[in-house]
């Protein structure tokens, strides 16, 4: 069981994604609905893990990705991805990203890239 | 390749990526009914009832050109549901989290739909977060795209509800497309040499076309000394000779034969996207 800050423009996805963790006994502790905001709530909750959406306005996933590295170089980051965003998952996985789950996705893959996550 | 085939190759595979994409969350629901070239001056949502929900993505970069999704209000509730594993309720306007539901689909829907688009053209395509909003009218949805435009429009039925996928293609972008598939047409169209007994050598070609053979796809290669190799501790980073963005190798047998992009699928799985075969690997010769 983890604290995870959740991030996704869309509040449906934040609540898929909050549901899969919750009942997967972690605990969501944050959500952001863009990068800047997810650097901020990472930087006051420092979470465990954060799940990182890759397309968001104001900010997107992997320029916040890389910022919340810059905090903390060991923080545990899963970026969610749509289809047809594989140069970006490679892109955020060689940043650092701990692994990646692509969207439409089932529970149980959100739970083991936690898992994965936190090793 | 005319601009109207090129048109009409780019909203097929944009389509047909857009219908499967809705098919992960309704298999059985959602069926592509129409693709079409939208004439000069017409209505790419004529016939599509109001009020509805429309939702528009534009390329980033790579390509200039938008795509905007429209369904009914019931369609919209109705894959909101589905996405949320629910029930459709009533006829109420979308609540917040059901608009979201059916923006996050789009920006899927946009996602696959770039995908495809990007595999016609070679190269990738990124888009925008989309804007999701309800219309009262149709009027002013699609805007008027200029003369340097063409529209087309794809039409499906979800969950009986009509659907209607239009896209704005630039003409630059029509030719850019019409080159890149012509290309690819001469790659795969390359002669085939032909040598010996013709019946012999398609008997032969019969009986290795059966074989089974070893695909391997090479993501990059680096060279050490042996003493570093066999020392590498749990750990070690090695670094390869390839950037994340460039293509990669597939072997037959050890043999290169063709070069990909390394792509991910809708369960998660790396898989492969070839973009062109090597010349002397595109038609099995027998000898």
């Amino acid at each position: 069981m983890a604290r995870v800050l959740v991030v996704d423009d869309a509040v449906f996805m934040r609540r898929m994604v909050s549901d899969a963790l919750s009942q997967g006994g972690h605990e969501v502790i944050g959500e952001a609905a863009n990068g800047a905001e997810a650097i901020e709530r990472f930087q006051e909750l420092r979470p465990e893990v954060t799940t990182l959406d890759i397309t968001m306005p104001e900010l997107d996933g992997i320029s916040a990705l890389k910022k919340i590295l810059e905090i903390d170089p060991a923080a545990r980051v899963v970026m969610c991805s749509a289809l047809g965003q594989e140069s970006k998952v490679l892109e955020s996985i060689k940043a650092g990203a701990k692994d990646f789950v692509v969207k439409p996705f089932q529970k149980e893959r959100v739970l083991d890239a936690v898992g994965k996550a936190l090793g | 390749m005319t601009t109207d085939e090129a048109l009409e190759q780019i909203a097929r595979s944009t389509a047909e990526a857009v219908t499967g994409l809705l098919q992960t969350f309704s298999p059985d629901g959602v069926r592509l009914t129409d693709v079409s070239l939208v004439p000069a001056g017409g209505d790419p949502l004529r016939g599509m009832p109001a009020p509805g929900v429309a939702a528009s993505a534009a390329y980033v970069d790579g390509v200039t050109g938008g795509n905007v999704f429209t369904t009914t209000l019931a369609g919209a509730k109705k894959l909101a549901a589905a996405m949320m594993g629910t029930e459709a309720e009533g006829t109420a306007p979308l609540d917040e989290i059901e608009l979201s539901a059916v923006s996050e689909a789009m920006n899927q829907m946009m996602a696959a739909g770039a995908q495809a688009t990007g595999a016609v053209l070679g190269q990738d395509v990124d888009i925008s977060p989309p804007d999701t909003r309800p219309f009262e009218s149709t009027d002013g949805v699609v805007e008027a795209p200029g003369s340097a435009a063409h529209l087309t429009s794809a039409s499906f039925l979800m969950f009986d509800e009509p659907c209607r996928l239009v896209q704005i293609i630039p003409t630059a972008f029509t030719v850019r497309m019409a080159t890149a598939l012509d290309d690819r047409a001469l790659a795969v169209e390359a002669p085939a040499r032909q040598e010996g007994d013709p019946a012999a050598a398609a008997a032969l070609a019969a009986l290795l076309e059966a074989a089974p053979v070893k695909l391997t796809a090479e993501l990059g290669r680096t060279h050490l000394a042996v003493a570093r190799a066999v020392g590498l501790p749990p750990g070690a980073i090695v670094e390869l000779d390839r950037e994340p963005d460039d293509p990669i190798d597939l072997f037959v047998n050890g043999r290169r034969v063709a070069i990909g992009r390394l792509v991910v699928t809708s369960t998660g799985r790396w898989a492969v996207r070839v973009e062109s075969l090597l010349p002397a690997a595109s038609h099995l010769t027998a000898y």
